[in-house]
């Protein structure tokens, strides 16, 4: 179904020879290209003449879109650079690849726009297949997106085909894929076998809300679904449970081309491609199919949920007949007829009305959310276009037909705005949804379009990860950040993130501990007032807390293993496995290292933002509830010290254990913390919560006397009491698996067994580094992972940062790839349900906490560490943090460190530890930039270089 | 709709056996079961012809019998020539043909659309297959559904379990089974088995058992509805009304399957053979047919 026509362009015949194979005419220039080699011959004139000159300028040009480009010319670097340096900006210049000398060295740029030669090759032909190996395939690039320009054209020439490609990118507007392959996910063709992981990969969200990225017309298979953030309504399951409210589908357009609806599998599909835009933040879909009778159709679209006005929900359509003139009708629906995965219609009834701009359809759920859904199609250019909508209402729909006379080879645009209110964002959602849409049709489309890009540029600008030398890492990570920036609402603590994000109804929209230690860390460092709002969510629902600990016989809060809008338990107490068994689910009752986990985020919320107001009220209530909690929880015994008995870790594999070791150090965390807040900032409240010293104190000598499981002997921590003492199980001998090992080995035989489901103690390595001496890092991380089956998606993450700190390198890269294709390998069917959250939040720390080795120093947060180890085929890992009201970029390279305090109004602490395990401080000034460049196993003293 | 068994089904469908009136294109397409009637084992062809008799009863399909020998037989003589009581083979349409058996039944399913071809596994286990060289060469050439049943089995059409491998390919080949369990009322068992030391399939499309299950209670019933979603219904055509369950095993697959049909107490074990008998899935495709305790529906992969 896809194009797969080669992309090199013929040389006229009288050309000189370039080397390079001359395959197919011009025409094929009527696509957009992602990767150029560019024969650049000089003639005899230099580089800043006015031809090269203009040359230059244009492959600027296409850098800045994304394109990858290699200038291959016969001059040699230094007489390229001046006219490099003079028209390229250094950013973009990260894209572009010179082979000078006919092609005899290649060189790339680095992150300050200086050449480093990257490869030595013999001749032009070489360079071809170096970029072909080097670059077109780690990107994934197929050969139809290479263009490979013949020297025989000239500079002339070669300006004036590059000047083509930048005006078919303008002409195309909105709807021109990206040029940078590592800034997509495409997928291409149609399998009904994938389509549900498709839906859940290119999901469009804005934290409001998130929609399934399924066809716009439908198909056999398509499972389109809006989730709002937030807003539950009960399963249909036979113990009901909260799930994610399902909105209408807003998102609905039918096509029909001269009375042949236009689908994927009524439309003999000569090419289909749908493209997650993760710069840009939405999705785009090219096809170009015939009908039964003939009539082939171009179609384009664009789908978005505005970052910018979350309510704001945009599409735009371009049609263009390949053979006919005619009719084509297109339905903008807004749809009621939505079920829930688990079979539950959660709106009670609907009224579609007619608005003053278009249809609105209100609807009300069964728990007496309201809410109203108003769109709006219009003509892109309404003078060019014969085109005439009408409205149609039904029992649960509202529609706009719009029929268009459409022109052979004339692209027809139409644009589609669509606002959406419920009831939890005020009182009138239907006046608020008009109001919206009569403000939308004032202002252009384009700039409600530029609007959401410059919302997402301004995250990227807070996020973005460059890792140089492994572009799929680079490109799994962008896909990750892309949902954890989407899936979030920074404004309202009702919301908190779900295992699924907004993807998917698999976990229904349950919130886990994956949110407060796999999440939450991105955005402290990069979104903090998003972090913030996430923790607040926590205090929301800290009376379910109460609740739950309540019940259970205990005092303080315990926090849901599975939280939705209360914050009571939602956890079910059984499960019909699929071999057949009826398995009692312990995690809600014994799974009580959660409190200790939100209590964890709290603080280092505070210590990575400096945000100490959190810890005057809210987080402090929430320090001192659940160290209650693990005051009654455990029990003093005759050994001196303080055990929690029968409880699970996040080894889920052994359930009802005696001290498991995540779960006493982490609550031993919990009490210090809440004996320092309560001590200290948050006093006032503690006492206000009837705080007195002498708990204080017993919080104090708890947290002293905890039982840690720690073995004097060896330096290893006993996962929980007896782990020694279960059958060893060679976990290696089980690899590759089709099935997870527990079911592999039995229920039974596992939980006898030391085979760990997923870090535990390596989790605690990763949580409290600073509290484990090096030997102890190194020791336990070694006996654990081969322990270790991974049989949950937040393991591989953690061990990745964990073996990146240790050194270790092939572990780390192993287990690096590992998490960056939980959802992107598209053989195993895991993102069917949505996307792994926790995991994209765990690729972000191993990155940043493991290969650039960043942390805050334990006795003083106002000094990051910085311990950076590059893993094989890594060039350079950039990216940016913030840390407590500073903006930094840290940049790691192979032989140094450079941190540039971009933004900030005090100086903040960096340390590089030296090869003698001390460190090298130094107090960076914002505005400026300092490197510690490395030395054997350590580096050097930091110097201050030029930002 | 009831499920099909021996002791309450009606008759019609191999009474209507003989086409009646002229063709013509507004008829709805017949397909025919065919047995085919072993000449060697007496035992075998009694077998086929009671489960032919089942199977053309639940499709409402004609019931014919096929016996091909090196010398002319009178049809009237048949059931003496098979050991069968004399009117063991009332209701039957008889092709009785000279030549080599296996080529009579292939040229038949090609010159008539055929939705079963239905052959006796026999006692004497010759034939690479092990099911004997009747039935062995008729599952080896044929591109028609076959079911092989053995004498002792006990026959109905209540259970079917329909392992898969997690490929769209297998899948794809799932449409009979699918038509025959909604005729029969039967319902579908669908068996994904999972093992060590095997890497998931690359296909595309393809899909096993979860590698991450973070939340057993979540995942699995997603994971098991996905499957069946994609496998049965999108790619297998296995019709939206017929009963579905999902089971994961783990282990030696064809062991694992085998112990799912005797413990699902299944009536038919449905096998999507690509054809192929020395790599793997060959291997778990040939002890399954050998050492299976119930019938046997054996689909050729497209």
């Amino acid at each position: 179904m896809t194009s797969t026509a080669s992309a090199e362009i013929r040389e006229p015949a009288s050309g000189r020879s370039s080397g390079f194979v001359p395959t197919s005419p011009l025409p094929e220039l009527d696509h957009l290209f992602r990767l150029f080699v560019l024969s650049w011959d000089l003639r005899g004139t230099s580089a800043q003449a006015p031809e090269s000159t203009r040359a230059l300028g244009l492959v600027g040009a296409l850098l800045d879109r994304g394109a990858r480009v290699a200038i291959v010319t016969d001059a040699s670097l230094g007489e390229l650079t001046p006219a490099i340096e003079a028209t390229l900006a250094v950013e973009p210049r990260r894209r572009l690849h010179v082979a000078t000398d006919s092609g005899d060295h290649v060189f790339g740029f680095d992150h300050r726009g200086r050449p480093i030669e990257v490869a030595q090759t013999a001749d032009r032909g070489d360079v071809l297949s170096f970029m072909m190996h080097e670059i077109a395939r780690p990107l994934g690039l197929d050969p139809e997106d290479v263009l490979v320009v013949g020297e025989a054209y000239g500079l002339g020439g070669l300006a004036d085909i590059l000047e083509q490609q930048l005006a078919l990118e303008a002409e195309l507007g909105p709807f021109a894929p990206p040029r940078d392959p590592s800034w997509v996910v495409v997928e291409s063709g149609f399998d009904v076998a994938r389509e549900h992981e498709i839906e859940s990969l290119l999901t469009i969200a804005n934290g409001y809300l998130g929609m399934r990225g399924s066809l716009a017309e439908g198909s056999s298979v398509s499972r389109p679904a809006t989730f709002l953030a937030g807003a539950f309504e009960a399963s249909s399951d036979v113990s009901p449970v909260p799930e994610l409210v399902i909105a209408p589908d807003w998102g609905r357009l039918r096509f029909t081309v001269e009375g042949e609806p236009f689908g994927v599998e009524t439309t003999s599909m000569e090419r289909h491609h749908r493209t997650l835009d993760l710069r840009r933040g939405l999705v785009l879909r090219d096809g170009l199919g015939t009908g039964p009778g003939g009539h082939a159709t171009r179609i384009r679209t664009v789908h978005l949920a505005s970052l910018a006005n979350r309510h704001l929900l945009l599409e735009a359509v371009e049609i263009s007949p390949q053979n006919f003139s005619g009719t084509v009708v297109i339905d903008a629906v807004l749809s009621g007829d939505v079920k829930s995965g688990s079979g539950s219609s959660h709106w009670a009834g609907f009224e579609p009305r007619h608005g003053l701009v278009g249809p609105i359809l209100v609807g009300k759920t069964h728990g007496g959310l309201e809410l109203a859904l108003a769109s709006r199609t219009t003509a892109a250019d309404p003078g060019s276009l014969e085109m005439r909508c009408e409205r149609e209402v039904g029992p649960a729909s509202a529609m706009e037909r719009c029929t268009l006379h459409v022109r052979l080879g004339e692209p027809s645009v139409l644009h589609r705005v669509v606002g959406l209110f419920t009831s939890r964002d005020g009182t009138t959602p239907v006046q608020r949804v008009e109001v919206l849409e009569r403000q939308a049709a004032a202002t252009s489309f384009d700039a409600l379009l530029a609007d959401h890009v410059a919302a997402w540029q301004a995250r990227w600008k807070q996020s973005d990860v460059e890792i140089d030398g492994a572009p799929q890492i680079e490109r799994a990570l962008r896909f990750a950040l892309y949902h954890l920036i989407a899936t979030v609402q920074p404004h309202d603590p009702r919301c908190s993130i779900g295992a699924r994000a907004l993807s998917g109804e698999a976990y229904r929209g349950h919130v886990f501990w994956d949110t407060e230690i796999f999440m939450v860390p991105f955005y402290v460092h990069t979104w903090p007032e998003a972090a913030r709002t996430l923790l607040l969510y926590r205090h929301l629902t800290l009376d379910g807390a109460r609740r739950k600990a309540k019940k259970l016989g205990y005092e303080g809060a315990l926090y849901a293993w599975e939280s939705a809008d209360t914050g009571d338990e939602t956890t079910p107490e059984f499960v019909r496995s699929p071999v057949g068994e009826i398995v009692p689910i312990l995690s809600g009752l014994e799974e009580h290292h959660i409190s200790a986990d939100v209590a964890y985020a709290i603080w280092a919320y505070a210590q990575g933002t400096g945000d100490e107001r959190i810890l005057h009220e809210e987080g402090a209530e929430i320090l001192v509830e659940t160290a209650r909690f693990w005051v009654s929880r455990g029990a003093m015994k005759v050994d001196g010290k303080f055990h929690i008995d029968r409880v699970i870790g996040p080894d889920e594999y052994h359930e009802s254990v005696d001290d498991n070791a995540f779960t006493n150090w982490m609550a031993r965390q919990n009490l210090r913390y809440a004996a320092a807040i309560a001590r200290g900032v948050g006093n006032a409240k503690a006492a206000a919560l009837g705080v007195t010293p002498q708990e204080i104190s017993h919080w104090e000598e708890i947290a002293a006397r905890m039982y840690l499981g720690e073995d004097p002997r060896t330096g290893l921590i006993e996962q929980h009491k007896g782990f020694f003492d279960l059958e060893y199980i060679d976990v290696a001998a089980y690899s590759p698996r089709t099935v997870p090992i527990d079911v592999l080995l039995g229920r039974e035989r596992t939980r006898h067994s030391q085979v760990v489901k997923q870090a535990d103690v390596v989790q605690l390595l990763a949580l409290l580094w600073d509290e484990f001496s090096p030997g102890a890092r190194r020791e336990n991380f070694l006996y654990y992972e081969p322990r270790t089956a991974h049989g949950s998606s937040l393991s591989p993450g953690i061990h990745a940062l964990v073996a990146a700190r240790l050194g270790l390198l092939e572990t780390a890269v192993r287990y690096l790839e590992q998490t960056a294709s939980i959802d992107l390998g598209n053989n195993m069917g895991n993102a069917a349900g949505g996307v792994h959250a926790a995991g994209l939040g765990s690729l972000w720390q191993a990155v940043a906490f493991g290969v650039a080795g960043l942390r805050t120093a334990p006795e003083d947060p106002e000094t990051l560490i910085v311990a950076p180890t590059l893993l094989p085929g890594m060039r350079r890992v950039s990216l940016p943090m913030q840390l407590r009201g500073r903006s930094l970029q840290v940049h790691a390279l192979p032989g140094a460190v450079e941190v540039h305090v971009t933004s900030g109004t005090a100086p903040i602490g960096l340390a590089a530890p030296d090869k003698a395990g001390a460190t090298h401080t130094v107090r960076a000034e914002p505005g400026r930039a300092y490197v510690a460049r490395r030395e054997e196993e350590g580096f050097l003293a930091w110097e201050e270089i030029e930002p | 709709m009831k499920p099909a068994d021996l002791a309450e089904g009606t008759t019609h469908g191999a009474e209507r056996g003989a086409e009646e009136g002229p063709r013509s294109e507004a008829r709805p397409k017949r397909q025919r079961v065919l047995v085919a009637l072993n000449g060697t084992d007496a035992a075998a062809s009694q077998a086929a012809v009671a489960m032919g008799r089942l199977v053309a009863r639940t499709l409402h399909e004609p019931l014919h019998g096929i016996f091909a020998s090196e010398a002319k037989v009178p049809p009237g003589e048949l059931p003496r020539l098979l050991g069968m009581p004399k009117h063991a083979l009332d209701g039957v349409v008889l092709d009785v043909e000279v030549g080599d058996p296996v080529e009579r039944i292939m040229a038949f399913t090609e010159a008539h659309p055929t939705a079963f071809v239905i052959v006796g596994a026999e006692s004497s286990e010759r034939g690479g297959l092990g099911v004997g060289e009747l039935a062995g060469h008729t599952i080896e050439r044929s591109h028609a559904p076959v079911i092989v049943v053995r004498p002792e089995e006990r026959l109905a059409l209540s259970r079917i379990l329909v392992p898969l491998d997690g490929t769209p390919s297998t899948a794809s080949a799932l449409e009979p089974a699918g038509a025959l369990a909604r005729q029969a009322g039967a319902s579908l068992d669908i068996v994904l088995v999972g093992e060590a030391q095997h890497g998931p399939h690359v296909e595309p499309g393809a899909m096993g058992a979860p590698q991450y299950v973070d939340q057993p209670h979540h995942e699995w019933p997603a994971f098991s509805a996905e499957f069946v979603h994609r496998f049965a219904k999108t790619i297998g055509h296995c019709p939206e009304d017929v009963p579905t369950r999902f089971f994961l095993g783990a282990g030696a697959p064809a062991d694992e399957i085998l112990r799912f049909a005797e413990t699902l107490a299944a009536d038919l074990t449905v096998l999507v053979w690509h054809g192929l008998r020395r790599e793997e899935h060959g291997a778990v495709f040939e002890r399954v047919l050998r050492k299976a305790t119930c019938p046997v529906l054996v689909l050729r992969c497209p």
